[in-house]
């Protein structure tokens, strides 16, 4: 399925959301929930968290699908910027929380246990486990712009849309990311 | 002036495109499987888009609240209408006691 096959299906989509087809969310998360939740874990560290945002993030497309201008913003560009704005105010909360001492920083190796998949091989988990800290390393937007172009799939412009920059911003935000990743992690290609 | 992080020719632009691939097979091997995702948000909207009869009584505060007014009012009428039965009245209070304590009782 190309970027342009999967646009069009997302706006036909879009159409049958707001006369309220639920079919229609279904399919759309079959398009867009594995990067979003991707995208969510990496953002917040925590899959159960992660979890429950990407779950707001749908609630949120069916609430407002009506409200949803294919003039102004690709679909994917739409439910991706929903999904960083629902990340940010989490996260917000979270640092709100543990400033007055009602949360407790997550335990790492527990959340990493928690994560779908957790029977993987030792290496592949090792692997996985340096490629997390390597991407919580990177500053916030370049792991931003990382996520959406690897997780979700989006091209520069639908990113720069989500993440409100201008593409050539979105751009350098992928290149300087690809850097600092290579520099942790190797060429993760040349397997 | 060209932008010294952008990628310079084909070859670094189809090498990024590599990376960025092997990179999204690495993340989304965690994360494939979506139906409970979808399982998940589909049962959150079903709990959403309940009848409106089941919400109220989730909230059940007003109509409480108008039973009682509803209460009050019937309870000052009586008071009030009493003198107009003058002593058959007392008659009918006493009727309608006796009857609750007999119907209670048995």
């Amino acid at each position: 399925v190309t970027g342009d096959d999967r646009a069009d299906e997302a706006l036909g989509l879009m159409s049958a959301l707001a006369a309220g087809d639920r079919s229609a969310l279904a399919r759309l998360i079959s398009l867009y929930g594995t990067g979003i939740r991707v995208f969510a874990t990496h953002q917040l560290g925590d899959a159960a968290e992660a979890e429950d945002v990407s779950q707001e993030v749908f609630l949120r497309v069916w609430s407002e699908a009506r409200r949803y201008d294919p003039a102004r913003a690709a679909v994917s560009t739409w439910v991706w910027r929903i999904a960083a704005n629902l990340c940010a105010d989490r996260r917000r909360r979270r640092m709100v929380r543990r400033f007055l001492g009602l949360d407790s920083p997550p335990d790492a190796a527990l959340a990493a246990d928690d994560a779908p998949g957790a029977e993987r091989i030792v290496a592949g988990r090792q692997r996985m486990e340096l490629l997390t800290a390597a991407l919580a390393a990177l500053p916030d937007r370049q792991r931003k712009a990382l996520l959406m172009r690897t997780a979700g799939g989006l091209g520069t412009s639908e990113i720069a849309g989500a993440l409100g920059l201008s593409v050539g911003a979105a751009e350098q935000l992928l290149v300087r990311g690809r850097t600092a990743l290579r520099r942790t992690m190797g060429d993760i290609d040349d397997d | 002036m060209t932008d010294p992080t952008l990628p310079k020719n084909p070859a670094d632009r189809e090498q990024d495109h590599r990376f960025d691939a092997a990179l999204g097979a690495l993340l989304r091997a965690e994360a494939e499987d979506i139906s409970p995702l979808a399982a998940a948000v589909m049962a959150r909207l079903s709990a959403h888009s309940a009848p409106h009869r089941s919400r109220a009584w989730l909230s059940p505060a007003p109509l409480a609240a108008g039973f009682g007014g509803l209460m009050a009012a019937a309870a000052a009428l009586g008071y009030i209408g009493l003198p107009l039965f003058g002593t058959a009245g007392d008659d009918i209070v006493l009727t309608a006691a006796l009857g609750g304590l007999m119907a209670g009782g048995f």
